[in-house]
This record gives C-alpha cells, sequence and structure tokens, in this order.
C-alpha cells in the first residue's frame, strides 16, 4: 500500500477531529482538541495531522505532543493515539509510516530521538510494532477498570457489588447531594480536597496551576466536569470527569478525611457516569487499576473502591516507543567524542 | 495563555497566569512598591526632573501604579506581548491599579520585549517584571545577550529593577542572574522581597535585583529615602534584606552564565540544590560509575520530583536491552571517523558479538561500557524530557522486561522502602501536628497509631536467659507520632516500630528487638538483633532528620525576613510550623540515640535455603514450622500448636500464632497477587512468541519464493527478507529466554505458597 502523505490540520479540523478521533474505540481525550489546548497552556508544542483518502475523507491521523527544551532530545508522544484502523494491518502500517515521515522531519529541526506511541490495544503489541520497543514509562494506566455504559441504570446496578449500592442508598439517606461545576472559580475548593488526598495516600499531587490550566482549556470545550459531593453546606468529596467521544474518564478526585463515614463516592461516581450516559458516552473509565489485588501497590486502596464498580479489568499493551537510530546514534557519538 | 482572576469571598483577589501566581491583593502593594520605589529613588534622571520609564511585562498595571505617583516622573512605556493581561488591567483591575492606563503620560506596547528593547530609546528607569520561565525559550531576556539589551537602554545615570528568583529556594539560579548581569556589564544589586502569598505557593523567599552601569553599593539602601508614602513596604529594613552572607554568595562563583548559545537557567531551576557535577572517571583505566551519573541528572520538568528521576532511570537501565542494540552498534560503526579508534575497534567485537558471529565477548571493553553507560543517560534524558500523565501517579511502564511492576513479597523491612523526596509540604506540621496523627517528614498526615506494650519490659519475655514469670500486660498504649517509612514509625517514647501485617509488628530499641501482637499487651517473644535491620532504621531516621534539618532552616530563615507580614494568619501558621518541625527533629534524635546499637555485629540469614522468610529472623521451613532467631542464636520453632525450644516444648501462646497467621496471610495475599501477575506476563509472551512463529515462517516463504533480498515489510520498516528472518529469529531467542527466565520465577513462588498455603490453618483460623 502507498504511503499518503499526513497532512497538518489547522483549528478549522477542530470538530471533525475531534468527532474522529472520539469515535475510536483504541483512542481516548489524549488525542482531542481541548487537551491539545491544555497541553499547549502547559508548555508543550502540539502538532495534529491527519491522513486522507482520495476522496478526502478522513481515515487516521494523530495528535502529537513534544516538550521544547534545549538541555537534550525527548521523544514526540502521542497519548491515546494514533488514530488508526488498527485491526486492517496494512492501512494502519501505511499510516504510521506517513505519522513517522512527518516525525523524522519535525526532529530534523526541532531535535528528537523518535516517536512513542499508546493506542489502547491488548497486550501482545501487534505485528506491526515489530522493531518498535516497549516504552520504560506509559502515558495512560496500563490497566484500568471500564464500565459499558449501553445499559440501563438496574442492569448497571446489579452488576456492581452489593456494597455500592449500601453505600449509594446509605449516602442519599444522609442527605449526600452532588453539585456540578464547570466554574473555574471553583477549582480552588477542588484542589484543596485533591491536594489532601495527594498528601494522604502518598501519591503526586499536581499544583493547583495545573488544574487552572485543565479546566480553563477543557471547561469552556465542555470537556470536563467538576462534581463535588457535599452535606450540611461542607463538600466532603469531589471528583473531575473529562468527557470525550465515545468515553468518559474519571482523570481526578479526592475526598476530605472526616465526613467519610457519609460514602460520598459512591453517589458521586454514580452521577458523573449517568451524566456521561445521557451524555451520549459508551463506557466510564475509571482510570487506573491494580488487577492483581497487591496489598502494598499504590493503587491497592482505590483499586478496593473500583473493584465494587462490578465491571472489568482493562488491559493494554502500554506505551511504544520507534526510536530513531541514527539519532541516537548521533547524540552518542557527540557525547563520546566530547571526553 | 491562561489567565485567571481569583475572586475571593473576602473580596481579595489573585491573579494567575498559565498557573502561575503573579500577585495577591493581600500583599501585592509590598511587591510593587519594592520593584518600583528603589529604582526610581536611585535613578540620576539624564533630565533633572523627568524621569522617563520603561516596564517590560506588568501588564497589570499595579508597577505601572507605583512610577505614576512617584514625583518627576514624565513618561511611562509599559510593553507587556498579552492583550488579555492588559485587557484585564484596564477593566476588572482598574480600580487596583488606580486606572493608571488612562493616565497621559503612558504609551503600552504590545510585544514582544526582546524584539522591542532592540530599538527602544534610553530610559532613565527600567522595571523587568516578567513572569518566571517554565521553559527554556522564556529564559531568553534572562541571558547575557538580554542583559546586554537591557544595559544598552538604560541612561548612564539610569536604574533597572529586576523581577528575580528565590535565593533560598533556588540559589544556584538566583545567583546565575547576578552572573549573568555581571557577564553582560550590568552592576547588580540583589535584595530580598519575603512575600506571604510566593511562599504559601512554595515560592520562597522571593528577590528583585537593582541594575546599572555604574556600580551599586549596598549602602545607597540604607540611605534611601523615598519621597512617597509607603502602604506595605518598609525600605528601612532594605539594607538588611540585601545582606547575602559570604556563603550565599560563594555560589556565583559555582554557576554557570546564561547564554544564547549554552542556556542554564531552566536546569538550575528546577533542581534547587540538587545539581551535582556529573560524576566523571579519574582516568582512562576507570569505568564510569552508572550510579554517579544517573544520580546527576537533573530533573527537567516543574512536575518531576528527584524520586520519579530516579525510579525512571532505574526502569530505562532496565529495558534499554529492549533497543535494537545491534542496529544502535551498526549506526555508530557508521559514525566511526568521529569516534576514537579504540572504540571502534570494541563496537566491531560488539557487533559480531551481537550478531552470533562471536562466540563470546570476554569482557566488555572500557569503551564499550562507556557507551552503554552514555547510552542510559541519553536515553533517560529522552524519557524526562517527555513528560507524561501516568508517571507522576506511581504506575510505570516496562519493569525490567514485562509489564507489570514487580512489588516485592518480602515482609522482611526494607520491603517497604521508603520514597520521600525530603520536600516537607508542610500541612501535616501544622495545627494538627502532635495531636494523635502520625505525620511523616512529606507533611502528610495519617490516622493514629497506637500499640499496646510497655516499653520497659518489651525486650525481656521470652529473651535470652529469662526465666521469670510473664510480665504483667501493659497497660498503657504507645503512640506513633512519625512516620519515617510506609512501615517504620517513631513513637512518642523514641522507639521504632516496624508494622509486618495487621497483628504482628517489631519494637526495636536499645539494640534489641521484639515481635509484638497488636491483639495482646504482652510482647510475644525477643528476636536476634540483626545489624542489618538496625542500620536500615537508623539510617531511615537519619535521613528524615536531615530533612527536618533542612526544612527547618528555610522556614527560619524565611521567618526571619517576614516581619513586616506578621499581621498574616499566614504567618502565624508558618511560626507554628517552624515550632513542629523542631519537635520532629528533637523526637528523631531521641529516636536515635534509643534504637541504639545490637551486640552484634553479623548477620545471620535462614535455617536453611528451602525455607521462606516471613520476616528479618523469622522464616517458614517446608515442614510448615516457623523458626524464630533468639537472642542467644538459637532457634525457636514453632508449628502453630507447640513451641520448642531446645529440647524443651510448651503449647504455642495463641497470641504468637496469631501474629505469624497474621504475617503469613499478608505474605500469602502478595505472593499470590504477584504470581497472578506473571501469569498473565507469561500468557502475553506465549501469543507473542506464537506470532513471531508465524511471522517467521511467512518470511522464510517469501524469501523461498522471492529470493532472501526480496523486500518485506518488518513493523514499519521495508527490509530484506533475510533480515527479517535474522530479527525474527532473534526476537524469538530473546522472547523465549524472557519466557523462560518468568516461568523459573513463577515456579520459585509457587514453590513458597505451597509451603505457605498448608502451613497457615495450623497457625489459627483465616482472619475475615
Amino acid at each position: 500500500m502507498t504511503v499518503p502523505p499526513a497532512v497538518p490540520l489547522g483549528p478549522e479540523w477542530d470538530e471533525p477531529w475531534d468527532a474522529f478521533a472520539g469515535a475510536a474505540y483504541e483512542s481516548g481525550f489524549m488525542q482531542s482538541s481541548a487537551w491539545a489546548a491544555f497541553k499547549r497552556a502547559e508548555g508543550f508544542d502540539t502538532h495534529r495531522y491527519g491522513l486522507f483518502d482520495d476522496d478526502g475523507g478522513l481515515w487516521g491521523g494523530a495528535l502529537l505532543l513534544s516538550w521544547p527544551a534545549e538541555e537534550g532530545e525527548g521523544f514526540v508522544v502521542c497519548p491515546e493515539g494514533p488514530v488508526l484502523p488498527w485491526y486492517d494491518t496494512e492501512r494502519a502500517r501505511a499510516g504510521l509510516r506517513s505519522l513517522l515521515a512527518v516525525v523524522r522531519d519535525h526532529v530534523s529541526t526541532r531535535g528528537g530521538l523518535g516517536l512513542r506511541i499508546e493506542p489502547h490495544l491488548p497486550a501482545p503489541a501487534p505485528s506491526l510494532l515489530r522493531g518498535w520497543s516497549r516504552a520504560p514509562v506509559d502515558l495512560t494506566p496500563e490497566h484500568t477498570v471500564m464500565i459499558d455504559l449501553t445499559r440501563d441504570d438496574d442492569t448497571l446496578l446489579a452488576a456492581m457489588h452489593p456494597k455500592f449500592r449500601y453505600n449509594l442508598r446509605l449516602a442519599q439517606r444522609r442527605g449526600v447531594t452532588i453539585v456540578r461545576s464547570t466554574d473555574l472559580a471553583d477549582m480552588r475548593r477542588f484542589h484543596t480536597i485533591f491536594d489532601d488526598t495527594a498528601g494522604r495516600q502518598g501519591f503526586f499531587g499536581e499544583p493547583y496551576g495545573f488544574f487552572l490550566n485543565l479546566g480553563a482549556t477543557l471547561f469552556p470545550r465542555d470537556r470536563a466536569c467538576l462534581y463535588f459531593a457535599r452535606a450540611q453546606d461542607r463538600d466532603l468529596a469531589a471528583i473531575l470527569v473529562v468527557t470525550f467521544g465515545r468515553r468518559a474518564t474519571y482523570l481526578y478526585g479526592g475526598s476530605l478525611a472526616a465526613d467519610r463515614g457519609l460514602m460520598p463516592n459512591h453517589l458521586l461516581q454514580w452521577t458523573a457516569l449517568r451524566d456521561a450516559r445521557a451524555a451520549g458516552c459508551r463506557e466510564y473509565d475509571l482510570y487506573g487499576y491494580d488487577p492483581f489485588g497487591r496489598p502494598d501497590h499504590l493503587f491497592a486502596g482505590i483499586s478496593r473502591f473500583k473493584r465494587q464498580f462490578g465491571a472489568d479489568n482493562w488491559s493494554r499493551m502500554g506505551a511504544y516507543d520507534c526510536v530513531f537510530y541514527d539519532r541516537l546514534a548521533d547524540r552518542l557519538a557527540e557525547r563520546l567524542a566530547g571526553r | 495563555m491562561g489567565l485567571h482572576l481569583e475572586e475571593r469571598a473576602d473580596g481579595s483577589l489573585a491573579l494567575y497566569m498559565d498557573g502561575d501566581l503573579q500577585f495577591d491583593t493581600h500583599d501585592e502593594a509590598y511587591y510593587h512598591e519594592c520593584l518600583a520605589l528603589p529604582a526610581l529613588c536611585l535613578a540620576e534622571p539624564a533630565q533633572a526632573g523627568a524621569l522617563t520609564v520603561t516596564i517590560l511585562g506588568g501588564g497589570d498595571g499595579l508597577a505601572l501604579r507605583e512610577c505614576l505617583r512617584f514625583p518627576g516622573v514624565a513618561r511611562v512605556t509599559l510593553v507587556d506581548y498579552s492583550h488579555e493581561v492588559v485587557d484585564l488591567a484596564r477593566g476588572r483591575l482598574a480600580e487596583l491599579n488606580h486606572n493608571a492606563f488612562a493616565d497621559p503620560r503612558v504609551t503600552v506596547v504590545c510585544g514582544d520585549a526582546w524584539d522591542y528593547l532592540e530599538q527602544a530609546d534610553p530610559c532613565d528607569v527600567l522595571l523587568v517584571d516578567l513572569t518566571v520561565p517554565r521553559r527554556t525559550d522564556e529564559c531568553r531576556l534572562h541571558t547575557r545577550e538580554g542583559y546586554a539589551r537591557m544595559k544598552r537602554v538604560l541612561a548612564p545615570g539610569g536604574v533597572a529593577a529586576i523581577n528575580g528568583l528565590s535565593p533560598q529556594r533556588t540559589p544556584e539560579a538566583f545567583w546565575c542572574l547576578r552572573r549573568t548581569m555581571r557577564a553582560a556589564g550590568l552592576f547588580s544589586l540583589p535584595y530580598r522581597v519575603p512575600m506571604p502569598s510566593f511562599w504559601a505557593h512554595g515560592y520562597g523567599v522571593w528577590s528583585f535585583f537593582l541594575a546599572a552601569r555604574r556600580p551599586l553599593r549596598r549602602r545607597v539602601l540604607a540611605d534611601l529615602t523615598c519621597p512617597v508614602s509607603t502602604r506595605q513596604a518598609d525600605f528601612s529594613a532594605l539594607h538588611a534584606l540585601s545582606r547575602f552572607a559570604r556563603s550565599e554568595r560563594h555560589v556565583e562563583a559555582l554557576v554557570p552564565t546564561n547564554t544564547l548559545a549554552e542556556p542554564c537557567l531552566l536546569p538550575l531551576i528546577l533542581n534547587p540544590r540538587e545539581t551535582r557535577p556529573p560524576a566523571s572517571p579519574d582516568g582512562e583505566d576507570e569505568p564510569y560509575r552508572l550510579d554517579g551519573l544517573l544520580s546527576a541528572l537533573s530533573i527537567l520538568h516543574p512536575y518531576h520530583t528527584r524520586e520519579m528521576v530516579e525510579t525512571l532511570a532505574a526502569d530505562v537501565v532496565g529495558t534499554v536491552r529492549r533497543l535494537d542494540l545491534d542496529r544502535l552498534v551498526q549506526a555508530l560503526l557508521e559514525r566511526a571517523a568521529r569516534l576514537p579508534a579504540e572504540l571502534v575497534a570494541e563496537l566491531v567485537r560488539l557487533r559480531e558479538f551481537l550478531r552470533g558471529r562471536a562466540e563470546g565477548l570476554e569482557r566488555l571493553g572500557l569503551w564499550c561500557q562507556r557507551v552503554l553507560v552514555i547510552l542510559y543517560l541519553v536515553v533517560t534524558m529522552a524519557n524526562l524530557l517527555s513528560p507524561d500523565n501516568v508517571f507522576a501517579k506511581g504506575s510505570f511502564g516496562a519493569h525490567g522486561s514485562f509489564g507489570h511492576a514487580s512489588s516485592t513479597h518480602s515482609t522482611s523491612i526494607g520491603g517497604g522502602s521508603s520514597t520521600a523526596s525530603a520536600h516537607v509540604t508542610g500541612r501535616g506540621f501544622g495545627a494538627g501536628y502532635g495531636r494523635g496523627h502520625v505525620t511523616d517528614i512529606e507533611g502528610r498526615t495519617t490516622g493514629a497509631r497506637r500499640f499496646l506494650y510497655d516499653p520497659d519490659t518489651v525486650h525481656i519475655y521470652l529473651g535470652h536467659g529469662y526465666r521469670g514469670p510473664r510480665p504483667a500486660p501493659a497497660q498503657a498504649e504507645q503512640n506513633a507520632v512519625i512516620a519515617a517509612a510506609s512501615d517504620v514509625l517513631v513513637m512518642d517514647n523514641g522507639d521504632v516500630v516496624v508494622t509486618l501485617a495487621d497483628d504482628a509488628y517489631l519494637v526495636a530499641s536499645q539494640g534489641q528487638v521484639s515481635l509484638l501482637s497488636t491483639k495482646s499487651g504482652t510482647p510475644l517473644t525477643a528476636l536476634y538483633a540483626d545489624p542489618d535491620l538496625f542500620k536500615r532504621l537508623g539510617d531511615e531516621v537519619q535521613r528524615q532528620r536531615g530533612a527536618v534539618t533542612k526544612e527547618l532552616e528555610l522556614r527560619r530563615d524565611w521567618l526571619g525576613w517576614v516581619g513586616w507580614a506578621r499581621f498574616l494568619p499566614t504567618v502565624n501558621a508558618d511560626r507554628l510550623e517552624a515550632a513542629n518541625l523542631a519537635d520532629a527533629g528533637q523526637r528523631l534524635d531521641k529516636s536515635v540515640q534509643r534504637l541504639g546499637k545490637p551486640a552484634s555485629s553479623e548477620s545471620l540469614g535462614a535455617p536453611d535455603p528451602t525455607s521462606v522468610e516471613l520476616f528479618v529472623g523469622g522464616y517458614l521451613s517446608p515442614d510448615g514450622k516457623v523458626s524464630l532467631r533468639q537472642p542467644d542464636r538459637s532457634w525457636l520453632t514453632t508449628d502453630g500448636r507447640h513451641l520448642d525450644r531446645g529440647d524443651s516444648s510448651q503449647a504455642c501462646p495463641p497470641e504468637l500464632a496469631a501474629a505469624l497467621r497474621s504475617i503469613m496471610t499478608k505474605l500469602e495475599k502478595d505472593m499470590t497477587a504477584d504470581l497472578a501477575a506473571t501469569w498473565t506476563d507469561l500468557s502475553t509472551l506465549d501469543k507473542d512468541l506464537a506470532t513471531l512463529k508465524t511471522d517467521l515462517t511467512e518470511y522464510q516463504r517469501l524469501s523461498g519464493a522471492n529470493g532472501p533480498s526480496y523486500y518485506v515489510d518488518y513493523g514499519t520498516d521495508s527490509i530484506t527478507a533475510q533480515d527479517a528472518i535474522s530479527r525474527t529469529e532473534r526476537d524469538i531467542t530473546q522472547t523465549q529466554s524472557d519466557r523462560d527466565n518468568l516461568a523459573r520465577e513463577a515456579q520459585r513462588m509457587q514453590t513458597d505458597l505451597g509451603h505457605l498455603r498448608p502451613a497457615m490453618p495450623r497457625f489459627g483460623a483465616a482472619e475475615k
């Protein structure tokens, strides 16, 4: 199959691109125009390319991110992408080759040692990625819980752990209410809860500024929403849910240590996933899970909670790198000769 | 650009630009008075009584407000690239900046400051109020070339005031600015600007630089008389704020100049106090020391921590063999002309080995070792320069060769090694500290942890030579105060507790260690005091002590400067935090003393190599018995029912059996989970092997039909069938070997579980 050239897609392509990428099962919100805007606010350079057939139909493409640094050369990354017909091997190969061509062109002027991709395909990686190497870090969690939203309330609830249903009713009985917000002014409240949780659970919590950028870029594009669980005029817990195409993702969240007995988290998730279904999403991604139940795993606590949803574990092949060996050799030769 | 104005219930405002705090109305007056007024006071206008001012950045109009109320200011040009900020300043912020943009003396240039400086007219006062750079290209105005442009626009008697960095949080970057000004021919005079809002955001004590074409002596600040009143700034303190100790000033000599060709500022900002010169070999014969080189790697992104960088570096070392080394060596050989001859000879040998044409590689030559080490560095750097989302959340990519991060299944202490990054966020050292919560060094708090034991008799019962009666159960609980690691707690009384499982823990103190149950106030047994255990515990407590000392110094420094704002409640909170940190430091000191040293310096191992280690000094043998190493090195053995020591036997105390059961339950859970992960990996590798074998058959068929030079698809490459066959064969060999190693690992875990599972019921009923 001949290699079609990848064409840069300007801002006028935001809508059609989002419709295209949002429908792809192997892709996700990190390929969206809104995410590109967020990454730009965070200092990244973003580039978007499309692949077209002879009739002008869009059949593939990628949002690529790179970090502009003069301290060395990084990878051009394509989280949750590229968007390609992965199960049509020849077409996907042709598409990947054209994307590699533009990345090669990009790194020749801007620097870079290769392309890192992470379409959501199951392990092992397809033959199409022979000669690529498994990246030392992933761009999204390797294991997650994915809830099928094509079911009605009763079916969803029936699949859940009895404890989930019990806690859901408990929260409702004790007067926990859920308040939605896409107002950036509420981000401070969200961050206070998130930061408290990060401190308690011992994971790295991004600073307030990160969330300001996230809200400032995703809220106006209708790609994210904050949900606050409240009782007696107090915040109990909050989550941030990103919605893109077929999938909604519970990306960040937290709860305050006090009042956890009111079980706000179950009602929060339940509300968000019903909203996602109403908005036309087909899946709700709980984003990060340890399927093996390792007691000391960083996700151990949150995995116990996520297990109560009674949904299936989703495992992915992880991130893969196409290393540009010529450029890597150049860097090594430079360093070796410099001694 | 992301602009967010936070409007608070108390009427105060804070402006954020791309997530960075620009000002907070609680202390913005202090900032802008300190930025604008000293420079205005010190400038000697070219034309008497007609000061001309240029402001770079400062689109909020607040520095402008200060200029306009200063006597004699004739003209102000404000250069800001952001229309958005200027619009906000003219609108919502107009009241705050006293409607500064409506003043006829003001000209606004919406454009790039760098370009503006190139053709600007000279001015008497230059105020540089730029945002703190986050990317190298944003550091341009802080290069030698940038400062040279500033110097050019300063009139001979002019003075510039430049927004600096924190001399406290990022001293190297701060002194790099000074050195760079010097290199550009500017004389400078830095002074601290202690801002509570900046401090609360972790920016540290802030600073500005006065700069001029003529020398600026510190005493000018002592004599400064300001013709206008100030709301928050107290210029009588300015002279003291500009005093830097010799040890601080010394840093300037150690940092490079920031230039366009060799930008160094950003790494210095992102690697505060951690930038170490890369370890280099002493001579040709010294191989590179990988650890040293990797620990010298810089943090290159604001959301990375030292811990993440080190984890990543370790992961890269584990995965680098996944790269196509054959291809890399070939590419290096194509650059042979640029490489030392000895290296080329070694690379040729390596290539022959990788292609299976050389039997063995006697010893990897020195040069090749260098190639590998530099490869680690370059690849780790490349990963650090590709910041992503999941990394920071503790989910990693391919550890070693496979998908799953292995979790340790040894419950011996050290299993949960601490990951504290020695940066105290402070929360836990605030008002909640010492009120029954446990605080860790990063300021995280967890719920209360209490343990029922008597510190005076804890090591006696069942210990060496003890023949007395069973001591009375403890009456009072001991409280944990500081979490030194995930499983190491420092107690109120200075003892160190190592948590083993829900129902079992160790107490280490006075060079002795005992096993206890959470369900009983009587110690279960004293154990042999393993010197390695004590060393690790001691190191951990000392490390925490070091971090506390450092953070306490930072806070004391801060409190020493922020006197002007003592009315703000946040400053009182800082004071409390400093007091609590001092208290934590004392407790850690006490703990080091109380821990003591064990009598023996010999670490003793398991009773036999087939036994499973439950914790330091506790082992499960294949016959289902647990052996506990006693202080006199003898073994106390139990099958859950009987407790044997030498020739004597007695019934096993039920609380000892229950504690051991609890430890075994946890270990069984760990190992079962690890085994499940390993099975998943094995199944993935099996699938991969099957596909590889199908591919190989197809390549062989294509080669047979069209000849070995026929081009075929191999991933995204197009190579000859012959090459595809040899690469696929190599992939099969590698995958097979990974599979075999993993299968052995699974076998070992299964054997251990085979010992563990049947033994467990004998130690008591399963916990719910």
